[in-house]
């Protein structure tokens, strides 16, 4: 991205955060328009200057890239440091199967709370039900780039970090203060992931993901009926985008999507796709054969699915090692937290090296950020199969890797649009 | 005669189709193996004793049919008298407006489901944003749907009662709230009665207004495991699950049955 | 009398509120706009009514739009499947009405009510173990080859079009015979007899006095499934699963739980109704005759 370095703009962007938040908040509706799409294309921009400081999400929040890093505005003050609240239930919402049961049992003995789970299928769905504004979520499990509308929405509020020292203890230091929450201001980072293609060994014939990449999906007309990619617009479109060579995962090119959904289409006639985000469970039980997968899911599967008798020796894992994409989920407080202190213990909690690992690899196969963790010994002692090493994150993959971000709101449209046109038949 | 040898087959041949794969899928929940498609020995292992992924110690399972048990009794404990009154207030209201209630009242019953359950979502989710999604949503989209059957059940009992009996009691003397209470609703009997048990079993069967109001992990329930299981990788403790709830199902007919034969009062019909 | 006016009221009340708010709802939401967020911003006053969504849906459904494919396929799922389903049914319907007796026709009935009281997405379930692979019935049908003659490829749950008819009629089926019985049964046996002694053959009979007199039972059991038919993507959903095989249904749910499109699809919901409204209407028409409301 050819804009100036974002160190000048970042203190504007610090001062122009509160204009921002106004700006957002009022100007979230636009119904005057008789049309078929959001209004709001580029927005007010920074304070009204569209050159000032590049494109804008929908709610005027500017787009965080890797080359630029952006500040969220500010919205309310974050929690006093102090005692945790005292009983009840600790209100946490996030993807099903996303969080080790053990883990949450210790965090309630220590702290005396009970943890209750709520969980969602997408992030889609977790915002329209977090905007009806019912929910009184303490801790909500996001990732960044939907981290500007919720910021946006004012439904998560600042962190205090005085109360999550893991966060600088334990963590990989390029997320002390990620590009997409400069600070930072509204999040910590749960786990990492890559994104890929798994498949399992024993079913595939002479199809070679390896060799292939992500040409596979397009040769795989021998597996008809048992291939399928992730049902989310930004992983399957952008996987798409990088069969054609597209470098640039957050385009909003629409000739360039067009040929993307033109081309997950054919997906039906060459191998009869299907759209699903549970390789985790379908390929350990052979149901399918080739998924378009998160690299967790692929330890997650041997962790937690594979049936008696079948050995992790039969799936294995390939990802785009330059430009494909690299990324982190992260965990937020929601802005009506009951108790917001306690959920800054959860989150630091959920930090802390042993716990990192127990949730890891007893249960959700991402991997966390934490320094010491060293995921390369966990395949040495046998902990993870090793014919799932490159399931791994190396903070080399994070300095390289591509990431789904923010887009504008007509970027979005565009992208939803291109979506539509495979997802609907 | 041809055609007396030929349809007999083509009946029972569709019998067996329509039933078998559901016994079969009852079959495969006491397998003793992890297997949904071959009979692997029997046990009780989905059901009780698999220490992780029994109906018994899957929460998930657990929960999910704990909570269709809650939200059909609900809908019951609601639909019903709601329905009952609606009912009694239909058949004997002749006046302006009659017609147009009569009318409302059996929309719910040619609509499809996915129709309504678009508009509760998407009111839930705005106007009555109050209510949100959730248990009470669920309930009121059950209720909602199995009001007209409960209308419809009365009705016809109304209809077969007449109204020779109430006339009779009022005039011996009685006020019109001991007609209604000592006269009509035990005459009702067997339609209350039915009326339970077909409440009941809509809650049951229900998938696509309880997905469509579900919040989260803890307002699912059976067919919404269901669908959500199926399309990935099943144990056989979901057959356990649906073998649990069609039992539960048939005792509730069951019962119905022997309560709607003990009634006593009969007339007419 | 006014008092049993008071003993509806709370019936109609409930009913106003969550049945027809709820449809105008989707009415407002489908003449509404959204935020920049894409958060649907339903317009209740119709003076208001922002008609863009409702163009877009028109346009997307109409021949060469992106919805048209689906809806084609819609309609040919549904009539191949009410079809079948007919096949099977009509058959059965007779064979119960005229020609059980006794006991035999009361535990077929008993039989042929026993779906009811099996949830729609256990009887699918119960098929998706059927069909997996080494299930018992993909076995047989591919010992039968009939996967060379049905299918593409030899998997029965991989996106194929003939396993998702199947599931529909074997999901729907059952609601079609009852109402086709209750009007066989009616159907007075002198009739026929009479037909018989005027010279008429057994098939003449059939043609010229049963057919005519279970027309209306037809129509309603056909009328009874075909809606839920359109509304349906569960069944598709867990049959095959490929955006290949996908109804209107999943369309719209796609739209309404899950993406950003909310909008577009409470305007597709409109015309789904709009399209079926004959078929309720006439529904509405045989369920008042029934109950003589």
């Amino acid at each position: 991205m050819n804009e100036p370095s974002g160190l000048s703009r970042r203190g504007l962007l610090a001062s122009a955060g509160a204009v921002l938040a106004g700006a957002s908040l009022t100007g979230c509706e636009n119904t005057t328009t008789p049309v078929a799409t959001a209004e709001g294309t580029g927005g007010p921009g920074i304070m009204g200057d569209e050159t000032a400081g590049g494109p804008v999400d929908a709610a005027g929040i500017p787009l965080a890239r890797r080359d630029y890093p952006v500040t969220l505005p500010r919205i309310g003050d974050p929690v006093k440091a102090g005692a945790p609240e005292k009983g009840g239930e600790l209100q946490v919402y996030n993807y099903a199967d996303y969080l080790n049961p053990e883990v949450i049992q210790a965090f309630g003995k220590q702290e005396g709370v009970s943890v209750r789970v709520t969980t969602f299928q997408s992030l889609d769905e977790a915002f329209t039900k977090l905007s009806t504004g019912r929910f009184q979520f303490d801790v909500v499990f996001t990732a960044p780039d939907h981290l500007p509308r919720l910021v946006g929405r004012r439904l998560v509020q600042p962190l205090n970090f005085d109360l999550i020292p893991n966060l600088v203890k334990e963590t990989w230091p390029e997320l002390h203060s990620p590009f997409y929450d400069v600070g930072p201001r509204y999040s910590v980072p749960y786990t990492l992931y890559t994104t890929g293609i798994g498949w399992r060994n024993d079913q595939i014939g002479a199809l070679d993901p390896n060799a292939l990449g992500w040409e596979a999906f397009w040769e795989s007309q021998a597996l008809r009926g048992k291939v399928a990619v992730l049902d989310d617009a930004r992983e399957a479109l952008g996987m798409a985008l990088m069969r054609r060579g597209v470098s640039n995962l957050n385009t909003e090119d629409e000739a360039a999507l067009k040929r993307a959904s033109d081309d997950l289409v054919e997906l039906n006639d060459i191998t009869r796709v299907k759209v699903a985000i549970n390789g985790y469970e379908t390929l350990p039980a052979g149901r399918m054969t080739m998924n378009h997968v998160w690299s967790g899911d692929m330890l997650n599967a041997v962790i937690s699915y594979l049936p008696e008798g079948t050995s992790g020796d039969v799936l294995s894992y390939w990802y785009q090692k330059v430009g494909g994409p690299v990324f982190n989920d992260c965990m937020c407080v929601g802005v009506e937290a009951r108790k917001p202190v306690m959920a800054h213990r959860f989150l630091n909690f959920l930090l802390r090296p042993d716990v990192a690992l127990t949730n890891f690899t007893g249960y959700v196969g991402y991997q966390p950020p934490i320094t010491k963790i060293d995921a390369a010994a966990l395949f040495e002692q046998q902990v993870l199969p090793a014919n799932l090493r490159n399931c791994v994150v190396t903070r080399e993959d994070y300095a390289n890797g591509n990431a789904y971000l923010a887009l504008t709101a007509e970027g979005r449209r565009r992208w939803d649009q291109a979506w539509g046109a495979f997802r609907n038949g | 005669m041809k055609r007396s040898r030929l349809l007999p087959a083509v009946t029972w041949i569709y019998v067996v189709w329509s039933l078998l794969p559901v016994l079969i899928a009852i079959r495969f929940a006491f397998n003793e193996g992890r297997s949904r498609t071959t009979g692997q020995g029997f046990s009780l292992r989905w059901f009780w004793t698999d220490p992780t992924l029994s109906v018994r110690n899957d929460p998930t399972l657990a929960s999910a049919l704990e909570h269709s048990l809650v939200l059909a009794g609900l809908s019951m404990v609601i639909a019903v008298p709601l329905g009952t009154a609606l009912a009694l207030g239909l058949q004997r209201w002749r006046g302006r407006g009659s017609g147009v209630s009569n009318v409302l009242m059996l929309l719910p019953l040619v609509t499809p489901e996915l129709v309504f359950a678009v508009g509760l979502f998407l009111l839930f989710t705005s106007a009555f944003g109050f209510i949100g999604l959730g248990t009470t949503a669920q309930v009121i989209g059950h209720v909602t749907f199995s009001l007209s059957w409960v209308v419809l059940i009365v009705r016809g009992r109304l209809v077969m009662i007449g109204r020779d009996v109430e006339e009779a009691a009022a005039d011996l003397g009685a006020p019109p709230w001991h007609v209604l209470r000592r006269v009509l609703l035990p005459l009702l009997g067997p339609a209350l009665a039915a009326s339970l048990l077909t409440v009941f079993a809509l809650s049951i069967d229900d998938f696509v207004v309880a997905q469509y109001m579900a919040s989260g992990a803890d307002t699912t329930t059976v067919p919404m495991r269901i669908y959500a299981s199926a399309r990935a990788a099943p144990t056989p403790a979901l057959n356990a699950l649906v073998t649990i709830m069609l039992v539960l199902s048939l005792a509730a007919l069951a019962l119905a049955w022997v309560l709607g034969r003990g009634r006593p009062v009969e007339p007419r019909a | 009398m006014r008092r049993w006016a008071l003993f509806a009221a709370p019936g109609m009340a409930w009913l106003a509120a969550f049945f027809l708010v709820a449809f105008y709802a989707v009415v407002a939401v489908g003449f509404g706009n959204v935020t920049d967020v894409y958060d649907p911003v339903p317009h209740w006053n119709p003076l208001e009514w922002n008609v863009g969504y409702m163009l877009q849906a028109l346009e997307d459904i109409a021949p060469g739009g992106r919805t048209w494919p689906v809806f084609v396929r819609t309609l040919l799922y549904v009539a191949i499947a009410v079809a079948l389903s007919l096949a099977i049914g009509y058959p059965v319907a007779y064979y119960v009405s005229r020609y059980a007796h006794g006991r035999m026709k009361a535990l077929l009935l008993i039989l042929l009510a026993a779906p009811f009281w099996i949830s729609y997405l256990m009887r699918m379930f119960a098929w998706t173990n059927l069909l997996a692979d080494g299930g018992y019935a993909a076995t047989v049908l591919n010992a039968l080859s009939l996967d060379a003659l049905l299918l593409d490829g030899e998997d029965w749950l991989g996106g194929q079009h003939v396993a998702v008819v199947m599931g529909l009629v074997y999901g729907y089926v059952p609601y079609l015979i009852l109402p086709l019985y209750a009007s066989l049964d009616r159907i007075d046996e002198r009739l026929i007899e009479a037909a018989r002694d005027l010279g008429a053959s057994s098939a003449g009979a059939f043609r010229r006095v049963v057919l005519p007199l279970s027309r209306a039972g037809t129509l309603g059991g056909i009328v009874l499934i075909a809606l839920p038919m359109f509304g349906d993507y569960y069944t598709p959903d867990l049959m095959s699963g490929s955006p290949r095989t996908a109804m209107l249904g999943n369309t719209i749910n796609n739209s309404v739980q899950g993406g950003p499109d909310k909008a577009l699809g409470a305007a597709l919901t409109l015309l789904l109704s709009a399209f079926l409204l004959v078929f309720m209407l006439y529904y509405l028409r045989e369920l008042r005759r029934e109950n003589a409301l």
